[in-house]
């Protein structure tokens, strides 16, 4: 529930587990590359090692057999460390039900930061992971449209 | 080769300079359903609830009407079912928090 503490926040790194994804927010992790968005210059990195990294990027409803690994690369990574689940997926199990999925990563794992949207646009995991660097502000809540009121 | 160059030279900067400057979210993007709490009547089964596939709508205990942003797919089926016009499509892109409870908008029961 909180951000990570201050003399961590300019170089993160981030391990990407795909707990059952159905491959579109992969499409949106990978645009974070690009030369348009580049993360990089925010100081943003993937690793493919738990060791190295701060934040667990988890995509997908959490299919039963990823949950054991979920749990390994969680405790292989030091701390502190954060969880963010992007997706609605990640975030509630979305239209997934039944037996074969667990609903959420929040099942498994403490969630830190949650990142709506099916699938979330690069933007919306960059302000994800800014909030989990401690660097931006959580927006506020959502003011209606004026023909509304 | 060279050509390419001088048209990199010549033009603008591609990367987007997001977040120190704001950054209009993808054309056509529908980011979250939005509830008016004020126009909300569920009366006569809600028929929102029924066009939500991933039952981000649903009614809670007191008939009044629950919205999960975080079970949201944002396909915008439940705005054409409304009969008030409770309900609207949000383009912001900005929208993780730090806690679940935060995603979940209710609108007053009727008692």
């Amino acid at each position: 529930m909180s951000a990570l503490p201050r003399p961590l926040r300019r170089s993160i790194h981030i391990r990407h587990v795909d707990a059952g994804s159905d491959g579109a927010i992969e499409h949106e992790i990978a645009a974070l590359l690009s030369p348009y968005y580049d993360m990089h210059r925010l100081g943003f990195f993937f690793t493919a090692s738990p060791r190295h990294a701060d934040v667990l990027l988890v995509t997908g409803p959490v299919t039963r057999p990823m949950v054991e690994p979920l749990q390994v690369t969680y405790e292989a990574m030091p701390d502190p460390r954060i969880v963010v689940a992007a997706g609605t997926d990640a975030c509630s199990g979305g239209i997934w039900d039944g037996p074969e999925v667990l609903g959420g990563v929040d099942r498994v794992l403490p969630v830190d930061v949650y990142i709506p949207g099916d699938p979330p646009p690069p933007i919306a995991l960059l302000h994800g992971l800014l909030l989990a660097a401690g660097r931006i502000e959580p927006a506020p809540p959502p003011r209606l449209p004026e023909g509304l009121r | 080769m060279m050509g390419w160059f001088v048209k990199g030279l010549r033009g603008r900067r591609l990367t987007t300079r997001y977040p120190r400057a704001p950054e209009p979210p993808p054309a056509a993007h529908r980011g979250r359903a939005l509830l008016d709490p004020s126009r909300c009547n569920p009366q006569d089964g809600a028929p929102c609830t029924e066009a939500c596939l991933p039952r981000a709508l649903r009614l809670d205990e007191h008939g009044a009407l629950e919205l999960d942003a975080a079970r949201c797919i944002a396909c915008g089926l439940c705005v054409a079912a409304c009969p008030e016009g409770a309900l609207t499509m949000d383009a912001d892109a900005e929208l993780a928090v730090f806690d679940r409870a935060s995603l979940i908008v209710r609108a007053k029961g009727r008692s």
